[in-house]
């Protein structure tokens, strides 16, 4: 536990510095109907609208949007300010799916949300949750 | 949770719900993006441009943060896959029960990727 502890610390700690992985992945992009994508965007409590002119709204009908669904494996993954030995002892190895829905618009800009994250790792949960704030939850 | 490069399966188990994903590869073996027949990948790649919405709950000054994934794909090797998604038991919220398929090399389409990732911390938002 106090191994745990520790490992939180420094990811938390140093949570204004990037991460590195290689992602070994599988990849989706998949229409949905906007109703169904709508109450993601509610929860999210920002003021975002589907964009009409996304670059593949030609590829599906007016009332679908586009889901970008990451189904993958984050090997080796090290907070890039940490010296090489403290960055090698806190690496971290994890499966996680994401959720995400691309070309949302906010404030005139393009912004991506990921509304629902799964990662089979307790210790990348809490810092999901603690350094981005996203919807992450535990699977085993 | 277990994904399983051999098989080319990916299972998720939550609560009471369930998914679960196959994949079929359209190429032997991963490819650098850009070789022929990779061009439909492009749209992942323009996806992954815009910024991402962050809710750190400690942030100072502002609520709502964003980060980046910026990845590699210059150095990425990929290759089409077909996809066939069972989502069961309410697992992906508002996304609806049921089977999907995705037929792989096309804009709307599915993926095998190995890439090196760089994941920002949260900054303020353009």
């Amino acid at each position: 536990m106090s191994i745990k502890v520790f490992l939180l610390f420094c990811l938390i700690s140093t949570s204004n510095s990037d991460i590195n992985c290689r992602t070994t992945a599988w990849w989706v992009l998949q229409p949905f109907l906007k109703s169904d994508l709508q109450p993601f965007i509610s929860q999210s409590g920002e003021d975002l609208t589907f964009n009409s002119s996304n670059p593949l709204a030609n590829y599906m009908n007016s009332d679908e949007y586009p889901v970008y669904f990451e189904f993958n494996q984050q090997n080796r993954c090290e907070e890039s300010s940490l010296p090489p030995f403290v960055a090698n002892l806190t690496q971290q190895t994890f499966a996680e799916f994401k959720l995400e829905i691309p070309y949302l618009i906010r404030k005139n800009k393009t912004f991506m949300l990921k509304p629902l994250v799964y990662q089979n790792s307790s210790l990348n949960v809490e810092a999901t949750r603690l350094v981005y704030g996203l919807p992450t939850y535990l699977v085993s | 949770m277990d994904a399983d490069f051999q098989l080319n399966t990916y299972s998720i188990l939550y609560k009471q719900g369930s998914v679960e994903v196959s994949f079929e590869p359209l190429l032997p073996t991963l490819v650098p993006f850009g070789s022929p027949g990779t061009a439909n990948f492009s749209s992942f790649v323009d996806a992954n441009v815009s910024p991402w919405l962050a809710f750190p709950p400690f942030s100072l000054f502002h609520r709502t943060q964003c980060a980046s994934n910026i990845y590699n794909f210059t150095e990425a090797y990929i290759r089409p896959v077909n996809m066939t998604l069972q989502i069961n038991g309410g697992i992906l919220q508002s996304i609806p029960n049921g089977n999907y398929t995705n037929a792989g090399n096309q804009p709307l389409g599915a993926w095998q990727i190995d890439v090196h990732t760089r994941i920002t911390s949260t900054y303020n938002c353009p």
